[in-house]
């Protein structure tokens, strides 16, 4: 049941992963910018997308604020379902930080921490951390899924692709 | 600063040398570059070209007639430290005027590092080449060592969203500069390609690229120039044997 429930739990973070496409800011629904202009004033250029995967389609909104990167999702209606914040590990509650430090601790040799950030999917609160890590004597890149209280969720290990090069 | 001062001198006075014994050909590169992943840090690359002189010329009094300049056959290993660090080498066949009786194969081992930095949606990579070359002397029959290092400066961009998914366009274009170090040189700064490209993504393994490519090169000691100008059509295939 608890397996389910993480699965559920994690599947709007990948939901709308599927394929996005530019779009300008006079063919969206009116009140997103409405809504940033209120929540966050003075924010940043916004760079607006649309989000396809099979029939489900939502916009996204990409702007700095108050000097941290948001991704926010909207649904058709123009209602915010997810909102993505690039932040400094070091600004996590003290609580959270050590429960994140502890477990990277026990699964890995040595590790850095190259980027956090939090995802809120209605209200439900993710740590997404993806961290360079040396364990069984080899690095990799991994993303750890934390809850809102600083538990282990899920960790993937992150395929490193081809960078993009004609031979 | 001053080093891309240096680059700037270097490319203008490529640019402004036009008045001499200059060559210029017109024609096609039909590349494949095949990559495929052989685990999570290693992955290994199949890239064969040929660069087609498709027309015949007279410059200079001399007649060219269109032909082959080019054959390319370039198997690579190549190791991912990181998302945008990786490092390769390979063995590297090259046949000059391969269908012509002036042919001269040159055999060619290579060590580069590449790192990328993404701005928003575009990748910047800065690929350093060292080349080890073994070039072909038909009249001794022998094969005189000589190391070029290649510095190339690329871009890329997806057109239409923030990632480049299936069905959609994109932006790729850099920019390389040849420096012959030791060994037969016609120059130091020897060659310069710049390149600027449209490429399609026709499936998650699949893409087709087209772009211009200008091939420039010292050609004798007196620095004259060769300007190749050529339709670059590539096929870029992505194999994931690991993938589930």
């Amino acid at each position: 049941m608890k397996k389910i429930l993480i699965v559920i739990f994690l599947f709007p973070i990948t939901l709308f992963a599927q394929s996005d496409k530019s779009i300008s800011a006079k063919n969206i629904p009116k009140n997103i910018p409405e809504f940033l202009g209120k929540y966050f004033p003075s924010h940043g250029k916004v760079s607006y997308f649309i989000e396809q995967d099979g029939d489900t389609m939502c916009y996204e909104a990409d702007f700095k604020y108050m000097k941290q990167q948001y991704s926010l999702l909207f649904d058709t209606l123009g209602n915010m379902i997810e909102k993505e914040i690039k932040i400094s590990f070091d600004t996590l509650p003290d609580l959270i930080k050590k429960s994140i430090e502890g477990k990277l601790t026990v699964d890995l040799e040595k590790y850095k921490i190259e980027q956090t950030q939090t995802v809120d999917y209605r209200g439900k609160l993710l740590y997404e951390i993806q961290v360079r890590g040396k364990k069984n004597k080899e690095i990799e890149f991994y993303e750890y899924y934390f809850n809102r209280a600083g538990e282990f969720v899920k960790v993937e290990t992150i395929v490193l692709k081809p960078i993009p090069s004609l031979y | 600063m001053k080093k891309y001062s240096l680059y700037l001198l270097l490319f203008i006075g490529i640019g402004v040398h036009v008045q001499a014994q200059n060559l210029s050909f017109y024609g096609f590169l039909p590349a494949i570059s095949q990559t495929g992943r052989i685990s999570n840090k290693i992955d290994y690359n199949f890239f064969a070209s040929t660069t087609i002189d498709a027309f015949k010329s007279i410059q200079n009094n001399v007649e060219y007639p269109a032909k082959d300049f080019q054959l390319y056959i370039q198997p690579s290993v190549i190791y991912k430290f990181s998302p945008d660090f990786n490092v390769a080498a390979s063995y590297t066949y090259q046949r000059n005027n391969p269908l012509t009786g002036d042919y001269s194969n040159e055999h060619r081992l290579w060590q580069q590092c590449i790192f990328s930095k993404s701005l928003k949606k575009t990748r910047i990579t800065n690929r350093f080449r060292f080349e080890e070359r073994f070039i072909q002397n038909r009249e001794t029959g022998e094969y005189p060592f000589s190391t070029r290092l290649r510095y190339q400066l690329g871009l890329n961009l997806p057109l239409q969203g923030k990632t480049l998914d299936v069905k959609e366009f994109y932006f790729n274009a850099y920019n390389e500069f040849y420096f012959s170090l030791t060994g037969a040189k016609n120059a130091i700064y020897s060659e310069n390609w710049t390149y600027s490209g449209i490429g399609y993504k026709m499936s998650n393994a699949t893409k087709l690229e087209m772009g211009y490519l200008l091939q420039i090169a010292a050609r004798d000691k007196q620095q004259d120039l060769r300007f190749l100008n050529l339709l670059q059509v590539s096929l870029i295939t992505n194999f994931d044997f690991k993938q589930k």
